[in-house]
């Protein structure tokens, strides 16, 4: 419950704050970090635990809490609709709710767009102020109204402003459309963070800015954003509407274009990168935090990520049937070993073998995919600790020639 | 290893019928009454070992038809057995697998030779003997094994096959211990049978006592399957008070707190049951005064935990809310509900054992109770607890 001093507790707080450490001499890549009022710190670029309401797949916060190097968690609003109305209401914040303590080192990221599973704009004729999202409990009209409250109530760490997203298909005025959307529910939101009562005093707002395949568009959009910079509320920026089946030129060029004209001491995230090699690219723009959905995807189809997450990179022993281990492949039945030689995660450490977990799959027993989130996550966070001490060191460059070279030869 | 069994069993405290022990197994030194939950493919609802021994579970259950349809005890073996299969560095135990086979293949056909069925996966006519059941549990090696028995439906009306079961029960008995190839790490427990008949459950316990000095452990079978209350702890209380002292008693397929509660009243020891954790995958929580059922509209918006007693992490973190809108549609739910009931099972032996050392244990019944059946507990209970000495 709010009671007064709570409210006094709230505005005393501040704004998360970015700071660059170094960047490449190459290309567009950067190391900065991300310090919060809380006193959660997080090293750029990362990438997000995507969350399920708020939690992991199947990590359990206590196991999530075995994992090194896990810095935040992508929460998305659109899983928290009750039967009438976004949830939380009243009461606790969304830390309380899924059972985070205060303390805790991962920074929380709201958005409305759910990175697992394209979920806005599936149905037309939402209203004019309105965007569409297809939640649990049916789809629901959202206005910039709903979702402000909701983070008003959630207090996450950083908030992107609503963007609409839609897919490339759309007719060319709808994408219009989209981008007027965008950049009038980014000025509304910088006026309510800018009026805040307080209970948005310590939410970071990261302005959204929709990418099209139109580059001057991009780079339009990109610069009247960039003309909120000195508001104090906003502490970084989205690149929105990628990761919906564009080609891969369409994204590289659009991350470059408006990382480009983004102000280098503001953070910069980006929906969708699905691989290790999207997530290198986006890297390369200049983005600093990111989605790892793709440790979702993997672990929900039984696979263990083997590329290679260390400096020198060496094959592990399995790579050569690929960058990741098919867990549901017979060919593991006998396979006594652990899923990467040497990995340091909960799985690999306590032994349990390309075997067991084959066996676990074929069981349709949940500790499967317990332990492959476990592996997966890790591997995700190990990969990004390298790409961090390959920027510092200036070799990102070369670094991700090598991996992609190597990436796109398995 | 001309040893015949491979446990030790130290009563700590009685109190009326009712003990607490030590059960000092291979792998672990296990407090009794003990609820063992059931691991059927080698993995307890998605928890981790660790997890699992934070929630102070002794021993985990493995289901021998399971394990060998998949991966097939040969498998197992090749990993260097259960333990290390599934890295459960604690107890275990694994069933015969007979019967499985019987309530889950409707072709399994009972004969002197052992239980023949179709094969689930080429159709196949195969046969579980008791020397195939012995083979089968001593690759898996877990620390107690389960004779094969002739198993009746309790509510089965033919007298003469509960007869003709009780003696071939025995029969397979001796046949599995012929068989048993490690009695010096794996125990081999009998299983008592006679249906609900006393003069058949007399002299299946006569039987088998015959053999005590190779028998480590009882188990009192047959229960569990649909029988009227008044006839189920009748069993039990024919059996608990037949059976020697100094050994444990396992009362098999028992789950529901009352019952263990009842049951070790009546001086039974251990006790294993899918219920708590299966009944978490739909969203029923246990709690002191019964069960809950997460899914029911009325949990939204409750801001209270599954149990305000509860010390286990999840009613330390979630609502009855937040769990309600994960039950059914998430596999974290699962998790989540399944760490509470497993912890609650936990936490009722762990109170059970410490009221028999403290001597207590007569009004720890009747709270439990109390908070059961608020309305006055049913008759079976009443004179379940009262063969047991136990006023309510
Ligand atoms: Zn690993
Ligand atoms: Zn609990």
């Amino acid at each position: 419950m709010a009671v007064p001093a709570e409210k006094a507790v709230i505005s005393s707080r501040r704004r998360p704050q970015f700071s660059l450490c170094k960047e490449d001499s190459k290309s567009g890549a950067r190391t900065g970090c991300i310090t919060t009022w809380r006193g959660a710190t997080a090293e750029t670029p990362f990438g997000l635990v995507v969350t399920r309401k708020g939690l992991p797949s199947y990590l359990t916060l206590d196991n999530l809490g075995k994992v090194n190097g896990v810095q935040g968690m992508h929460v998305c609003a659109s899983h928290f609709f009750g039967r009438d109305a976004l949830y939380p209401r009243e009461g606790g914040s969304l830390s309380e709710i899924i059972g985070q303590e205060d303390a805790s080192p991962l920074l929380v990221l709201c958005g409305l767009r759910d990175p697992a599973c394209y979920n806005l704009n599936l149905y037309p004729a939402a209203g004019r102020e309105k965007i569409s999202v297809d939640t649990e409990v049916g789809v629901k009209a959202v206005s910039q109204q709903d979702y402000i409250d909701f983070v008003r109530q959630a207090q996450p760490d950083l908030c992107l402003s609503l963007s609409d997203d839609v897919v490339g298909s759309h007719s060319k005025r709808r994408r219009e459309r989209a981008q007027q959307r965008t950049a009038a529910w980014l000025r509304d939101s910088v006026k309510c963070f800018g009026e805040s009562d307080g209970a948005l005093g310590s939410v970071g707002l990261i302005a959204s800015v929709l990418a099209t395949e139109d580059g001057e568009e991009n780079l339009r959009q990109a610069r009247s954003a960039e003309a909120l910079a000195s508001d104090p509320s906003v502490v970084g920026y989205a690149v929105m509407g990628l990761g919906l089946g564009e080609s891969e030129e369409c994204r590289k060029g659009a991350l470059q274009s408006i990382c480009g004209e983004l102000p280098r001491e503001k953070l910069r995230y980006t929906s969708g990168p699905n691989t290790p090699l999207e997530l290198i690219e986006a890297i390369e723009c200049g983005v600093d935090v990111l989605d790892a959905t793709f440790v979702n995807e993997l672990t929900a189809c039984g696979m263990a990520m083997a590329f290679p997450a260390d400096a020198e990179g060496p094959a592990v022993s399995g790579t050569g049937r690929g960058l990741n281990l098919n867990l549901w492949s017979e060919e593991f039945t006998h396979d006594q070993g652990v899923l990467v030689p040497g990995c340091g995660c909960y799985t690999c450490q306590n032994g349990f073998s390309r075997g067991y977990i084959h066996h676990l799959l074929q069981c349709r027993e949940l500790l499967a995919e317990v332990l492959l989130e476990f592996h997966n996550t890790h591997h995700m966070c190990r990969f990004m600790g390298t790409i961090r001490a390959k920027i510092d060191e200036g070799v990102f460059s070369e670094y991700a020639k090598s991996f992609r070279k190597l990436y796109i030869h398995q | 290893n001309g040893k015949a069994c491979a446990l030790e069993f130290n009563i700590l405290a009685r109190q009326g019928r009712a003990r607490a022990s030590v059960l000092r197994l291979p792998h672990y030194d296990c407090r009794t009454p003990m609820f063992m939950p059931v691991g059927t493919n080698g993995s307890v609802k998605g928890l981790t070992p660790q997890q699992l021994r934070e929630l102070d579970c002794h021993l985990v259950l493995g289901n021998t038809y399971h394990l060998e349809n998949r991966p097939g005890a040969d498998i197992v073996q090749e990993f260097g057995g259960l333990h290390e299969f599934s890295k459960w560095d604690r107890a275990m135990l694994t069933d015969s697998g007979g019967f499985q086979m019987v309530s889950l293949l409707h072709l399994a056909d009972i004969t002197e030779e052992g239980v023949s069925f179709q094969s689930p996966t080429n159709g196949q006519s195969m046969m579980l003997t008791p020397e195939h059941s012995m083979r089968i549990q001593n690759k898996l090696g877990a620390d107690i094994m389960m004779a094969l028995d002739d198993v009746v439906s309790s509510v089965n009306p033919s007298r003469e096959r509960f007869e003709e079961a009780t003696y071939r029960t025995t029969r397979w008995f001796d046949r599995c211990l012929s068989a048993h190839e490690r009695p010096g790490d794996q125990n081999l427990f009998p299983i008592v049978q006679g249906g609900l008949d006393r003069e058949l459950r007399a002299i299946s316990l006569r039987q088998l006592m015959e053999r005590d000095d190779r028998i480590p452990g009882y188990a009192i079978g047959g229960l569990a399957g649909g029988e009227d209350k008044e006839s189920f702890w009748n069993v039990v209380d024919w059996c608990t008070a037949a059976l020697p002292e100094d050994k444990p008693r396992y009362v098999m397929g028992i789950g529901y707190p009352v019952d263990i509660v009842v049951c070790s009243a009546l001086g039974a020891d251990m006790y294993d049951c899918v219920y708590p954790t299966r009944t978490a995958r739909f969203g029923t929580a246990l709690v002191p005064s019964g069960t809950i059922r997460l899914p029911q509209a009325v949990m939204e918006g409750d801001d209270r935990p599954i149990d305000e007693t509860c010390g286990c992490p999840v009613c330390k973190k979630y609502t009855r809310s937040m769990l309600h809108r994960l039950v059914g549609t998430d596999s974290h739910g699962a998790i989540l509900v399944s760490i509470h009931n497993v912890y609650y099972m936990q936490r009722l032996m762990r109170e059970i054992r410490e009221a028999i050392v403290q001597q207590k244990f007569p009004e720890y019944v009747r709270r439990f109770m109390a908070q059961q059946y608020p309305e006055g507990a049913p008759g079976w209970v009443v004179n379940a607890l009262k063969a047991a000495e136990i006023d309510l």
